[in-house]
């Protein structure tokens, strides 16, 4: 299943390391990625595909030291599908 | 929380480095370290030389190799619930840290671990003891540093310190350029960056949750406590103790939740999963809700995740938002400090038939009297000889374990009546844990008596920390359970691997009570039961270290067992017949 997920944290040299590694490593690839750094700030777009549940993912991201929000697109997509 | 405290006038002067971190050290009331020096982290070590000559309250215990540092830190945290620190230098002092720092990450234990590295001009250069340790480790810390701005220390090292203490605790890593420890702090700009960083706690879920809970429990007729590690971890063994008999509710618990029920409550059904009791995997499984406070659905705790507790309603407690519904779907998840939660929960509940069935499951399938062994009265087993020295040894007593059968038999015939006096590598499972982990505990703790209970394939691989226990006079007891074999991988081999036995053999063990004598550490070996009080109250009194070798028998196995990756309500144990053994093939868990 594919997910559209948009990050957006305290940038640091190894911030993005740190944040692909967790991808990896609860069961997810990368299958595109833009990142720009604004200011302090950098933002990772990333289209992933994965079968595990991505809410478990999200929530495992939004724990990491310098992580200001984390989106998922797609479970937005299926929160609003749920709640039509 | 306590907040952060201010730097201290001297800290306003001009200070090195590695004078910035023993500061910060004082400043959190840091007075214990384990660490190894070495080439690019001598100039913390030259600091700490200074304020030690100058009578400044703080040691440093030197092990005899950095992954005991680590895990020296991990039992001294373990043991006490503070903050465990070690220091290694670049290259292969960090790399040897890494097993003690993933155990702190999966048992989620405050380490600060402080790594020297190359001088920052040289890092990427593949210089001489150069290493990534920052990026080795990303994956089993809670956060890292590598600090390149020296002005930044106080302020990172307070970060650091309420990371790895504050809400789910764990490893925090600080990689430190020699140049930088080398380098003065400006103070100026070092107060400009130190600020505040209080965590606030976590409020109480909104009333309608906590309403939802205590229908969910009003409504059921078999429910479970399932608790684990995060209850003391968020000091909440009171809590749970009462929300437990104001429930009158039977509950199981989990390795590292073992010592959560106290040592004598009728209810507790003991340890659940792999090894679990047939007792508290057969409530669990005929629970109709599990109150999951502090414990995250491990696979040795649930086995085949999808078999588990099949007909029950879950609500789950924790402080870490991630655990909850990770493995299995709740009904309600409570996010929040676990004492405030199961104040908030705790009611009497009309479960008395329910209780009956617990208490009957405890009588009839609860871990069997080590006397109904077959063995016993004729040789040593590890069920007998573990009772005992509970006997013995008495409430107070902390256990470090090792990894394997022995560690298998604390857990079902020693009862603690305090999960902190439970240390044991649940997690990892990194064998050699247990005599480092012991020598932390007993410096954490001087006025305990500190047992490391170990097999012969453990105590090989941390043996050198006898010239620590000896160094620094720990009255630290060791007890080998030798099999001459690695008994829990021999046991699965036995019993799914149609008994190909590859590599288990170590029946050329050295003769550890002359190891022993060799570091200066008194000890005898035993072979026969009637030689076991005697042996164990030698141990238990001797005024100093001492070691205690015990000889059983290499076909002894951990009843029960569920097969890796099977179904809790399908254990095997000694009465299993051999055709059913036999089906068990390896899968695909391990």
């Amino acid at each position: 299943m594919n997910h559209m997920l948009h990050c957006t944290l305290h940038a640091a040299p190894e911030a993005p390391e740190r944040l692909l590694q967790v991808i990896r490593i609860r069961g997810f690839e990368i299958h595109a990625m833009q990142l720009h750094r604004e200011g302090e700030r950098l933002r990772m777009e990333m289209r992933l595909w994965g079968g595990r549940p991505v809410d478990n993912l999200v929530r495992q991201l939004e724990k990491l030291v310098g992580m200001e929000s984390v989106q998922c697109l797609s479970s937005l997509q299926t929160g609003l599908e749920a709640a039509l | 929380m306590n907040p952060t405290p201010s730097l201290r006038p001297q800290e306003l002067q001009a200070r090195t480095g590695a004078q910035a971190i023993l500061d910060a050290f004082f400043r959190h009331g840091v007075d214990t370290l384990f660490g190894y020096p070495g080439g690019c982290i001598m100039p913390l070590y030259d600091a700490l030389a200074e304020v030690i000559e100058r009578g400044a309250p703080i040691r440093h215990i030197l092990c005899r190799h950095e992954q005991a540092c680590a895990l020296a830190a991990n039992g001294y945290a373990r043991a006490s619930g503070r903050l465990g620190v070690c220091i290694a230098t670049s290259g292969p002092g960090a790399t040897n840290l890494i097993t003690g720092i993933a155990d702190a990450y999966m048992d989620s234990v405050p380490l600060l671990v402080l790594t020297g590295q190359v001088p920052r001009g040289l890092i990427g250069t593949d210089a001489f003891q150069e290493t990534d340790i920052l990026g080795m480790t990303l994956g089993i810390v809670k956060h890292s540093y590598q600090v390149t701005d020296p002005d930044r220390l106080p302020a990172i090292l307070d970060e650091a310190i309420a990371l790895a203490t504050q809400g789910r605790p764990g490893p925090v890593l600080l990689d430190l350029p020699k140049d930088v420890l080398l380098a003065p702090v400006d103070p100026s700009r070092a107060a400009v960056f130190h600020r505040g960083n209080t965590v606030s706690p976590l409020p109480l879920p909104s009333r309608e949750r906590i309403e939802r809970a205590r229908q969910l429990l009003a409504q059921a007729e078999r429910p479970i406590l399932y608790s684990g590690g995060g209850v003391s971890l968020a000091g909440a063994e009171a809590a749970l103790r009462r929300f437990a008999d104001s429930c009158g509710i039977p509950q199981v618990v989990t390795l590292k939740g073992i010592g959560n029920a106290g040592r004598d409550n009728p209810l507790d059904l003991g340890m659940l999963g792999m090894h679990g009791s047939r007792a508290a995997n057969r409530a669990v499984q005929e629970s109709d809700l599990l109150i999951c406070v502090g414990a995250r659905f491990d696979d040795r705790a649930t086995g085949s995740i999808k078999s588990f507790a099949p007909r029950a309603r879950v609500i789950q407690l924790d402080c870490d938002a991630a655990e909850l519904g990770k493995l299995r779907a709740v009904d309600l998840g409570l996010l929040g400090d676990l004492s405030s939660l199961l104040d908030a929960l705790a009611r009497p509940l009309d479960i008395q038939p329910w209780r009956e069935r617990c208490l009957e499951l405890k009588a009839r399938e609860g871990f069997p009297e080590p006397s109904r062994h077959p063995a016993w009265g004729r040789r040593i087993t590890g069920p007998a000889l573990l009772a005992r020295l509970a006997e013995l040894a008495g409430p107070e007593t902390i256990v470090a374990c090792d990894v394997g059968q022995h560690q298998m038999w604390v857990a079902q015939y020693y009862p603690f009546e305090h999960p902190r006096r439970h240390l044991s590598s649940g997690g990892l499972g990194t064998m050699g844990f247990g005599l480092p982990a012991a020598l932390g505990a007993q410096l954490a703790c001087p006025g305990r008596r500190v047992i490391n209970v170990s097999g012969d394939g453990s105590f090989m691989m941390n043996l050198q920390e006898l010239a620590t226990i000896r160094r620094y006079g720990l009255p630290v007891k060791i007890l080998i359970l030798d099999n001459q074999c690695l008994g829990m991988v021999r046991q699965q081999q036995e019993l799914f691997y149609a008994g190909r036995y590859s590599e288990i053999d170590l029946s050329d063990n050295p003769n550890f009570v002359a190891l022993a004598q060799v570091f200066g550490i008194p000890g005898q070996r035993i072979e026969r039961p009637d030689q076991v009080d005697a042996a164990l109250r030698q141990l238990l009194e001797s005024k100093g270290p001492c070691l205690l070798h015990v000889a059983i028998d290499a076909a002894d196995n951990v009843w029960p067992i569920v097969p890796p990756g099977g179904a809790n309500d399908q254990p095997l144990d000694e009465s299993t017949p051999a055709q059913t053994l036999a089906s068990n093939r390896p899968g695909a868990q391990s």
